[in-house]
């Protein structure tokens, strides 16, 4: 908290001496803030951003359970899907975004798609990896009271495999929120990604602080509420967890 | 000539409130004697040794070694750890070596007066393995040459046979007094095993615990150099029952004071 | 090697056959519970089973591009989208011209400075940070934000600051890659045993060789962790410093391609930079597997 306060004070200063044109004073920042975000101009960007999350999050993150559950539950499927997997997770996505808008084009549309190859796959690889993760002797126990396969699945298998998954669903929203700014900085008309490069290209330097503080805190925000919710379903997890920190 | 001086050592627990490790221990250590500490787990005993070291700070209290107090690790004193402690990323020699180069030795030195312990602690052809490949008792001889190269006065060694099986443990024992004996240096160590204390020890220190303070100091007058069968004498038995009780009267009066506090907590 | 070792050795290898034996293709499925060694048949039967795996890779990676080609072809135009022999065509059309490989070598600079930069700064950073408290919490917001926030957003602020030369660029892969190789170091050095740094310690090491001697090569994992994430985020710093910020290499033919709406050169380029990533990627991979063979020798890692 302390070292905040102080990193705030060293670019106040920095601001006043004008160091650099990249660095206004702090407090003119914080009255860009309170200046832009109760902009209209801003405000539509901010939902038009989440309007395209709130179509390919779900999405992507509904897919990619469906398909880590299989993988992790028929070998068949992961031996056919792990190459495209593997793939896409070692690659540079960013080199896809323009190959995605020509296909596209430069609408809303490339960017849910952009979004949803930023964030699918990760869904699917931690999904596939807590299911593998499951203690085999849990499921066995349920065998052995005469669960079927549907009640393993979802009383054993599921339960086990939560952890992970919500890591990898943590993991997923802070890529989301990556994917959608950089396909709208691309694209640079729309949304707060648009926004960022207008603001950017005008010089407009203070204004430009005000939206990337807004997206970092979003980020954040988004990352710490799927974390509360890990905390709220997974109560058993926490004891562990606070002896493993 | 090194005094154990009204040593205190307290710690904060959680709830605020100070924990006593260690409370008013005081004791000589004669030079060349191989004293053990002996008491039940979680009494401060390796509290103690670590003071002795220099690697915790009493907090009443010093450790006066030729009446000059210890303000930190020196070249006089060197330990043997319970769990071995090795660089898993270096080879034996290179082990061994490490106190040396720690201490400003050069490498080629240092691997020179390695190579001697080596063969000292019986480890010869194991220069290059590394420690994962080693047993238990070959990495506690690791450990054990290790702190011989720096060729201190004396030695504090933690529980070092804890982590080992009961035949390598003997052995490891009778090879420790072998050593001991060529060596000539002042032994502290640390244990809960009574057997362990009076066969290797001229004196034991029996300590209680909660707080940790001294209980008694026993004479170990039997002759040197220890027999192994001197484990059958009728004076170790002896000597040993008599440890037993002291230290079952302090298991039981430590598990009397534990259960009252728990009721305390719950009423 | 004491008799304790070589029992305990003699009874991994019988519990690793019978795994083994067990592992040959058949599908098993996890809410089966612990796998059974399977009574496999002798002969083609057993062979066909133990090559399922990679047969049905083959098929998939197949399919892939069978329907890529497939509908490429369908499409009237490659204005938008090409089929596979076209792009692969365009690609090996381009390898050939010095065009291509100058544009590489345009682009690569940046990444390179920036790379060497990041790892010069980041592994010493994270290393104080993992090692020091104090340190670590002053740092704690910073990296908190700079990992919360997308990097490509700081690019505008970038170009405020330092124009749209080489600097920039190096600026933007720095910023890209900074952050990974900081907070992976930082973990490793919380992972090193803590009792290593104790025994150096009593034998008087100062705080120099205790991290030259112990945290440094103790933090490893961590390291390389922070390298391989770290270089994959340059190589994306590398990509969006050519999308976002000025188009000189690879971005300029991105760019070219794109607006005259050439499909498969375009596609061609992008396949380039997807191989140069997993490339990259494989690179480090390997590299870090050298350097921690002991580790993988000793059994601490899976």
């Amino acid at each position: 908290m302390m070292s905040l306060a102080v990193g705030f004070a060293l670019w106040e200063a920095a601001g006043q001496l004008e160091v650099s044109r990249a660095l206004p004073p702090f407090t003119a920042v914080v009255e860009a803030i309170f200046d832009v975000w109760g902009r209209e101009q801003f405000q539509d960007a901010m939902l038009s951003s989440l309007k395209s999350v709130a179509i390919g999050f779900p999405l992507a993150v509904a897919g990619g359970l469906i398909l880590g559950l299989l993988m992790g539950r028929f070998r068949v499927i992961e031996w056919m899907f792990e190459i495209y997997v593997n793939v896409f997770l070692s690659m540079p996505l960013v080199a896809l975004v323009p190959v995605i808008v020509l296909i596209f084009g430069i609408d809303r549309s490339s960017i849910i798609a952009v979004i949803l190859i930023y964030t699918f796959f990760v869904v699917v690889v931690n999904t596939f990896t807590a299911v593998r993760a499951v203690d085999p002797t849990l499921v066995e126990m349920g065998r052995a009271f005469g669960a079927n396969e549907f009640q393993r699945l979802t009383r054993i298998v599921l339960p086990a495999a939560l952890p992970l998954t919500l890591v990898g669903i943590r993991i997923a929203a802070g890529r989301a929120i990556k994917g959608v700014i950089i396909a709208e900085q691309i694209i640079g008309l729309v949304g707060l990604g648009g926004l960022v490069q207008r603001y950017g290209g005008a010089f407009l330097v203070e204004d430009l602080y005000a939206v990337i503080l807004f997206i970092g805190l979003v980020g954040m925000l988004s990352m710490e509420s799927v974390r509360v919710g890990e905390a709220r379903l997974l109560p058993w997890l926490k004891a562990q967890e606070l002896s493993a920190t | 000539m090194i005094k154990v001086d009204k040593v205190s050592k307290y710690f904060q627990k959680r709830d605020g409130t100070d924990f006593a490790a260690l409370s008013n221990v005081e004791f000589p250590i004669r030079d060349g004697e191989f004293l053990s500490i002996l008491g039940p787990s979680g009494c401060g005993k390796t509290t103690l040794l670590k003071i002795i070291e220099g690697l915790v700070k009493p907090s009443e209290g010093a450790i006066l070694i030729n009446d000059q107090p210890v303000k930190g690790p020196g070249p006089d004193r060197a330990m043997v750890f319970q769990t071995f402690v090795l660089l898993p990323w270096a080879d034996v020699i290179g082990n061994i070596a490490f106190g040396l180069e720690l201490r400003g030795v050069g490498r080629k030195a240092a691997r020179e007066v390695a190579s001697t312990q080596l063969e000292k602690v019986g480890l010869t052809g194991f220069e290059h393995h590394y420690p994962h490949e080693l047993s238990g008792g070959m990495q506690q001889r690791v450990g054990l040459a290790r702190a011989l190269a720096v060729n201190p006065e004396i030695l504090l060694m933690d529980e070092p046979f804890g982590a080992l099986d009961a035949q390598t443990r003997q052995l490891m024992q009778e090879d420790l007094l072998n050593i001991w004996q060529e060596e000539q240096k002042t032994v502290v160590f640390v244990t809960h095993s009574m057997d362990e204390a009076v066969y290797l020890s001229d004196r034991v220190v029996i300590m209680d615990t909660h707080p940790g303070r001294v209980e008694e100091i026993v004479d170990v007058p039997m002759p040197r150099p220890r027999d192994p069968d001197v484990r059958r004498t009728p004076e170790f038995s002896e000597l040993t029952s008599h440890m037993w009780d002291k230290l079952r009267d302090i298991l039981k009066r430590d598990q009397a004071t534990a259960a009252a506090e728990a009721a305390k907590k719950g009423a | 090697m004491s008799s304790n070792m070589v029992c305990a050795a003699g009874i991994d290898d019988a519990l690793s056959e019978s795994a083994e034996a067990a592992d040959t293709g058949s599908p098993t499925d996890v809410s089966e519970g612990p796998r059974q060694p399977r009574r496999v048949p002798a002969g083609f039967s057993r062979r066909f089973q133990a090559a399922l795996p990679y047969l049905l890779r083959i098929i998939s990676v197949g399919a892939f591009f069978v329907a890529w080609e497939i509908y490429g072809q369908a499409q009237e135009t490659t204005l938008f989208f090409a089929p596979f022999s076209e792009v692969v065509e365009s690609l090996y059309d381009q390898v050939q011209t010095s065009e291509f490989w100058n544009a590489y070598r345009q682009t690569l600079q940046p990444f390179l400075y920036g790379w060497l930069l990041a790892m010069a700064t980041g592994i010493p950073l994270g290393l104080l940070i993992g090692r020091f408290t104090s340190i670590s919490r002053i740092s704690g917001p910073y990296l908190s934000f700079l990992n919360a926030v997308p990097v490509s957003t700081l690019v505008p602020v970038v170009v405020v600051a330092f124009g749209i030369g080489m600097t920039a660029r190096v600026s933007v892969v720095f910023l890209f890659a900074i952050v990974e190789i900081v907070i992976n170091t930082a973990a490793g050095v919380r992972f090193v045993n803590k009792e290593l740094v104790e025994m150096g310690r009593s034998f008087g090491g100062n705080e120099w060789q205790l991290m030259r001697r112990i945290i440094l090569p103790g933090s490893m994992p961590g390291i390389a962790a922070g390298a391989r994430i770290g270089t994959g985020r340059a190589v994306i710093g590398m990509i969006v410093v050519e999308v976002l910020l000025v188009s000189v290499g690879v971005g300029r033919l991105v760019d070219r391609f794109r607006s005259r709406f050439q499909g498969a050169a375009l596609f061609a380029v992008v396949l380039s930079l997807a191989i140069f990533g997993v490339a990259m990627l494989e690179l480090v991979r390997q590299i870090e597997r050298r350097a921690l063979r002991w580790r993988r020798e000793s059994g601490l890692d899976a």
